[in-house]
């Protein structure tokens, strides 16, 4: 029984061997298609010194953009090249941009089909994970290198190519604890602010160059209540012109912010007693609703069916309508973290708006990622080089050349080589 | 095949087994060892030692040379011998036919033997032979991977004193500091304990330690210095040495010999000041006549060791704008660097000679040892012991404090109101039943207010109080129908009181209100005095007792008036003797310093009549920025990218960056710095550091700010 | 009832403080007279409406200092004769103060730097906040509102000689970042500013202008 065994593992590591030959020199189909499946390398050396009459790839996954390149050029060529998968394929993408904040904020953006499966990583490691397929936004502090999505069938890869170039921001409002606060924690968070805080008649506190409100000087401008109404059709023209204008509390009801406004400025609701210390502190804050939004307003944070936070493009420009008039509470009576949180919250309100402008950066050449250039969308990428998936007929289904059979037959042969030589030893034969 | 053939075969397969017994076993026995000197060192504090896998390895060699003895026994009668053991039909015809003399039964034998066969018996026994070494490895296997788990242990508090030391491996240390020893002496108040290291790379002790730096060599061309300041380097003998003082904050030692660098991060354990609990007195007091002793105990604790504790005391005398003090000491007491001690002593009241308004504020306080950078002081909570005052004997009213927690279950009569009046308005969108139910509720709280007045009349007018304080506030008050012996009793006393005066209550609520003579005087009062409305009235036969309690008594009736109306849901007409009622309370308040609440009498601003009529005015100023908080840690990340970069190139260099990175981080981030600290273990050791750089990288960086889906505004919303 | 069931009914806002209104208040802590001076608040509110154009609430309000209600005023005024002793939430509560953006004024009452609430209170806050120092008669508050170049304008128990008979010519503060936390005066201002807003029309000069600029520094700094 033994040696029936082991002449058994002979009989197939010689079949596998030479199911290995056979594949190595067997010709191409007749009739001129030539299909490559797996490793595509071989056959795109091949197909550029002679081509076939019809080129077809079988993909397991998304080429790289290197492969998909070459893949256009043969069809430009004027070769015929078709492709088609294996298995269904996952539209993916991902892409990475700078986020206006101080301190290198960056957001990803990421998204791949209903049900497929999506990680996000960059040379520091993993960053986030869609296990059911879906899309995502982040805001890292900063990503190493390139930023990759991976799925099973594809990898998309995207990394910021921009700065951003940060103005500093104007505040304008009345002394108070609001005004007060808000400086405070976009200062801390490494904006610069230049403000305006009325204290009496022709009494101000300021700070910063306070020169016209324009763009060159401004990245956006906070009003927190109507004391800048002087100053609206200012604003007004800075806005249309692209700047960002956030407007707090009740500062929208003022005549010339009004018509600036996403929306009206409702009756002032309370707070949930005690709510400032739990898991959502702003349902702890007062604040004037906005009622009636615009129909081109965004609402961004309601609560109780009621929209306290909304924004709209207005011409070149973004105006956001705050409708929260103490957020100070959430910073000095929230738990442990509420300081860090609120600086955060008003640098993204503030970043949400901002005007600006990008900056190009260096080519970023990836570390470690093996990729010579970003792929953001591979599948639409593929689309856009050789066109969609065609599939295949069933006799060319059948002859396929792949790499990763010729690495089981390998590995078959040399482990039942083993298992007989192994066998036989400690058989004691020789 | 002949017998011997068959013996040689046999021999083969054994000589197999017994190689492979003898590895599986020298594998197991390194695997147990490593894994329990593994194991052991990390309890002990040390992260990783190479000295456990040399140990594992001498215990290997040893098990591999008992192992493997028998080969060389195998001789070819031996084998036969343990064929003929399992196999007994055989008979010793085996023996006999491989016998090297020979016999002349040589043919006869073989055929017996050739009916034989015990192949199937010896593969079973040498089955059995590499069962036990194979479930052993496999054991070790496991045990190491356990091991590898066991958290190291960080200084505990007994070792707070001992410095911990952690090393690099000699063959990433540059030559002229291959055998860098540390002598590290904490300071003499902690123990002065001394702990020897040879190749170290962070010393972590406390502030106050000196650290020796030495190592072979005449110390030519050997600088140093620490945070940018040069330290001298002495030669002594036929080594050189130089030493520094661990300061307070984190520091790098670097040694420098051309363009050979070495570094040593000094990571300072800061002395905590004891920890003092008063045992006694528990709580405040308040007594009427201080006489006697007063019974002091307390604890105190300390990481290091304690050096004095003792009891502290300040007398405050006086009042109003004059005071006096005297303080003094009691049960001082010398600690003999013990970690923990208890003091008593007895505080002689008489002595003091504490008179009524004096009070006593009394704490424990205990120093350590540490004469370097202290010593530290600790404390514990005050108690305060006060000499009542003879006016105060009867009043509710000196505490002035503001609601407690406990006390917010007593809502104000203002908050009454404004319950009422928004339950009224909603009134039409409300069913019966949920109005009713919301209204009680609301008598409820006005039914505890109105015990609140009752209980200071009560004591004022001299009846004791009712069984009224002592239901249950959650009950509701009984209705009309079911008027309690304890309610009637209460309102027969005030209806007595007010009798007293000669006036029903409606009387005295009518004659507040009425434009008389009296009332006149009683506003020009009022307006003297610059308080509220109404001022008390000492005329006709009322006593001032009866006077002062006449707007307590006003209140009192209209929000029983109002309770009454609220139990039957008539809001609308509970609002009207609740506003009487908090009218009558307010200038209750005003005559006179009655807490009801706890807040003292408030002036009012006319904020209308005094805005913006000063006759100076200010001037505009400047406000200067409030600097970003950590400004440093863009700096730190660019860093920490840059000395990742460098790990493939230098991996020395890297690592250089990365402890002078690490030292700088402890105190500004600290979860960088842990991060970084397991990096730097791994990279020490060999190990791959990609995961651990990649956390630490991910903290430098700032992690990940916000979560959210893709909307229609950029941001995470 | 607690003050959560009252959630159920929205109280009109016209009720409430309005949210941009400055409200003084008094710290209210355990060991000592802490309303030693219940007539400063009506008089700095006095000032701020004569001077500013603030939102400002017309009584002042009490808060204690181990209570959650202290996070409710940035601003916060403390004071007394006797010895200061913090109970451990007090102590909590005033780092976590200082550390969020509060500021804590603190006047000793008997302006003398050998006193018992001096010492005592120094010694809690430096435990609280850390350690006090001089703050320079150079500091932005002594020109937050009125001018003040020769840095805290003196008291007159301070000239009479009262309690240690010093003069005081400077200010402690405990700092974030570039900012006071802690203010500390042994000054007196509360035997200074103790008296009726309405009483303010016989004197020659407001002796509470220095109030308004501390006032005018936490709410704009």
């Amino acid at each position: 029984m033994r040696r029936a065994c082991e002449h058994a593992l002979r009989v197939i590591a010689i079949a596998a061997i030479a199911t290995l030959l056979w594949r190595a020199i067997r010709p191409p189909i007749a009739g001129g298609v030539d299909v490559v499946h797996g490793d595509l390398r071989r056959a795109l050396v091949r197909w550029t010194l002679s081509p076939a009459t019809e080129m077809r790839v079988v993909l397991d996954a998304a080429p790289d953009p290197s492969t998909r390149d070459w893949l256009r050029a043969l069809a430009r060529a004027g070769g015929s090249v078709h492709w088609s998968s294996s298995r269904p394929f996952a539209a993916a993408a991902v892409v990475a941009e700078p986020v206006p904040e101080p301190n290198g904020v960056t957001r990803v953006r990421f998204a791949s089909a209903s049900g497929e499966a999506v990680s996000v990583a960059d040379d520091a490691g993993a960053i986030d994970t869609l296990p059911r397929g879906g899309a995502r936004e982040l805001e890292l502090g900063a990503v190493a290198g390139a930023v990759r999505a991976s799925g099973t069938t594809f990898t998309a890869t995207s990394e910021v190519r921009d700065s951003v170039v940060l103005r500093p921001v104007l505040l304008l409002g009345a002394a108070g604890w609001e005004s007060k606060f808000t400086i405070a924690a976009l200062e801390e968070r490494g904006w610069r602010v230049a403000s305006r805080v009325h204290v009496a008649p022709n009494i101000d506190v300021t700070q910063g160059s306070l020169g016209s409100i324009d763009t060159v000087r401004y990245a956006a401008v906070i009003v927190l209540d109507s004391t800048a109404a002087p100053s609206a059709n200012e604003i007004a023209r800075y806005a249309r012109a692209g700047g960002g204008v956030i407007l707090g509390g009740s500062a929208a009801r003022s005549g010339a912010f009004a018509s600036l406004a996403p929306g009206r400025v409702g009756a002032r609701v309370a707070g949930v007693a005690g709510a400032v210390s739990s898991a959502s502190p702003r349902t702890g804050l007062g604040g004037f609703p906005v009622s009636s939004p615009a129909a081109d307003a965004v609402v961004l944070e309601s609560r109780d069916g009621v929209a306290m936070i909304a924004a709209r493009r207005l011409d070149a420009g973004r105006v956001m309508q705050v409708g929260y008039d103490e957020t100070w509470r959430w910073r000095m009576a929230g738990g442990d973290e509420s300081a860090a949180a609120h600086r955060a919250w008003w640098s993204r309100l503030v970043a949400a708006v901002a005007y600006a402008p990008l900056a190009p950066l260096a080519p970023l050449a990836p570390r470690g990622s093996g990729l010579t250039s970003v792929d953001e969308t591979p599948l639409a990428s593929l689309v856009d080089a050789v066109g969609p998936s065609t599939p295949m007929e069933g006799r060319i289904a059948a002859h396929t050349d792949n790499a990763r059979l010729d690495w089981m037959l390998f590995i078959l042969i040399a482990a039942s080589l083993l298992a007989e030589w192994t066998s036989r030893r400690l058989r004691g034969a020789r | 095949m002949r017998p011997l053939d068959r013996v040689m075969r046999t021999r083969r397969a054994l000589a197999a087994t017994i190689a492979t017994r003898a590895a599986l076993g020298a594998v197991a026995t390194v695997l147990l060892t490593a894994a329990f000197l593994t194991a052991a060192l990390r309890v002990a504090g040390v992260a990783t030692s190479s000295v456990a896998w040399l140990v594992a390895g001498v215990a290997g060699a040893v098990a591999l040379a008992l192992l493997a003895r028998p080969w060389a026994r195998l001789t070819v009668p031996r084998v036969a011998l343990w064929i003929e053991e399992r196999v007994p039909a055989l008979q010793y015809a085996l023996v006999t036919a491989v016998d090297p003399v020979g016999t002349a039964s040589a043919a006869f034998l073989e055929g017996e033997i050739d009916r034989v066969s015990w192949d199937r018996e010896a593969g079973r026994a040498m089955m059995r032979g590499l069962r036990w070494p194979t479930l052993a490895a496999v054991a070790g296997v496991a045990a190491l991977l356990l091991s590898l788990r066991v958290s190291v242990g960080g200084a505990t508090e007994h070792d707070r004193a001992i410095p911990s030391v952690t090393t690099t491996p000699a063959r990433d240390v540059p030559a002229p500091f291959a055998r860098l020893v540390a002598t590290v002496r904490s300071p003499a108040y902690a123990g002065g304990q001394v702990v020897r290291v040879e190749s170290p790379a962070s010393i972590g002790t406390l502030v106050g330690s000196t650290v020796v730096l030495e190592a072979p060599g005449s110390g030519e061309g050997i600088t140093a210095d620490a945070e940018d300041r040069p330290i001298a380097v002495h030669r002594v003998g036929d080594a050189w040495r130089t030493a520094v003082t661990v300061g307070a904050r984190p520091a790098v030692i670097r040694l420098r010999h051309g363009t050979v660098e070495r570094l040593v991060a000094l990571e300072p354990r800061l002395d905590s000041v004891p920890v003092v609990r008063l045992l006694f007195p528990t709580r405040d007091t308040v007594v009427r006549a201080a006489r006697g002793e007063l019974r002091l105990s307390a604890e105190a604790h300390d990481d290091i060791g304690l050096a004095t504790a003792a009891f502290e005391y300040i007398v405050s005398s006086g009042e109003g704008e004059s005071f006096k003090f005297k303080s003094g000491t009691l049960g001082a007491r010398r600690i003999d660097s013990g970690r923990d001690a208890t003091i008593g002593a007895s505080l002689s009241l008489d002595r003091l000679g504490l008179k009524p308004g004096d009070m006593v504020h009394l704490r424990a306080v205990a120093h350590d040892g540490n004469n370097v950078s202290g010593p530290g002081a600790g404390a514990s909570e005050t108690r305060v012991l006060r000499v009542a005052r003879a006016g105060e004997y009867d009043s509710i009213a000196v505490e002035g404090a503001p609601p407690s927690e406990g006390d917010k279950s007593v809502i104000s009569q203002r908050m009454l109101i404004m319950l009422t009046e928004a339950l009224d308005k909603r009134r039409p969108t409300l069913a019966r039943k949920t109005l009713l139910s919301e209204s009680r509720q609301i008598a409820r709280d006005e039914t505890r207010l109105r015990k609140r007045v009752g209980d200071i009349i009560f004591q004022r007018l001299g009846d004791n109080p009712t069984g009224e304080e002592s239901r249950n506030p959650a009950e509701a008050p009984p209705s009309d129908s079911t008027v309690s012996a304890s309610d009637s009793m209460r309102g027969d006393s005030i209806r007595r009181a007010t009798a007293r005066a000669g006036r029903t209550p409606r009387d005295v609520a009518v004659a507040d209100s009425a434009d008389s003579a009296r009332a006149a005087l009683l506003r020009a009062a009022s307006a003297a005095t610059g308080t509220g409305d109404e001022i008390l009235d000492f005329e006709g036969d009322e006593t001032p007792v009866i006077a002062i309690n006449r707007p307590l008594l006003e209140a009192y009736n209209a929000m029983w008036e109002a309770g009454r109306e609220l139990e039957q849901g008539e809001t609308g007409r509970a609002l009207p003797p609740m506003r009487r009622a908090l009218a009558a309370i307010q200038r209750a308040r005003q005559a006179e310093r009655i807490y009801l609440r706890g807040k003292p009498p408030a002036v009012v601003v006319d904020l209308a009549r005094v805005r913006l009529t000063g006759k100076d005015h200010g001037a505009a100023s400047t406000r200067l920025p409030r600097v970003p908080l950590d400004p440093a840690a863009a700096r730190r990340a660019e860093r920490l990218a840059a000395a990742i970069e460098l790990a493939s190139r230098n991996p020395a260099a890297a690592i250089d960056s990365i402890v002078m990175l690490r030292v700088e981080s402890l105190d500004a981030a600290p979860q960088l710095g842990a991060a970084l600290s397991e990096a730097l273990a791994a990279m020490r050791n060999g190990r791959d550091a990609t995961t651990s750089l990649a956390r630490a990288r991910r903290i430098a960086d700032g992690g990940v700010h916000g979560v959210g889906d893709v909307g229609a505004w950029s941001g995470v919303w | 009832m607690s003050a959560n069931k009252r959630t159920r009914f929205p109280i009109p806002d016209s009720r409430f403080p309005t949210s941009g209104e400055f409200v003084f208040a008094t710290a209210q802590y355990e060991s000592g007279d802490w309303d030693s001076a219940p007539l400063v608040p009506a008089n700095l509110i006095d000032s701020v409406a004569k001077y500013t154009s603030l939102p400002v609430a017309p009584t002042g309000a009490i808060v204690a200092l181990a209570s959650d209600d202290l996070f409710r005023f940035p601003l916060v005024f403390l004071t007394g004769h006797l010895p200061v002793r913090f109970t451990d939430a007090e102590r909590t509560n005033v780092r976590r103060f200082a550390d969020r953006g509060g500021m804590l004024f603190v006047d000793d009452h008997n302006h003398d730097i050998d006193g018992a609430f001096h010492k005592t209170a120094v010694e809690e806050l430096t435990r609280a906040v850390g350690p006090l120092s001089r703050l320079p008669n150079t500091h932005p508050i002594y020109s937050a509102f009125f001018k003040f170049p020769d840095g805290p304008p003196n008291t007159s128990h301070e000239l009479n000689g009262w309690g240690d008979n010093l003069v005081h010519s400077h200010l402690l503060a405990a700092m974030r970042g570039n900012r006071i936390a802690v203010l500390y005066s042994n000054k007196d201002y509360s035997s200074e500013w103790g008296y009726h807003p309405d009483n303010k029309r016989f004197l020659a000069i407001d002796n509470t202008r220095f109030g308004v600029n501390i006032i005018v520094y936490a709410l704009t700094r």
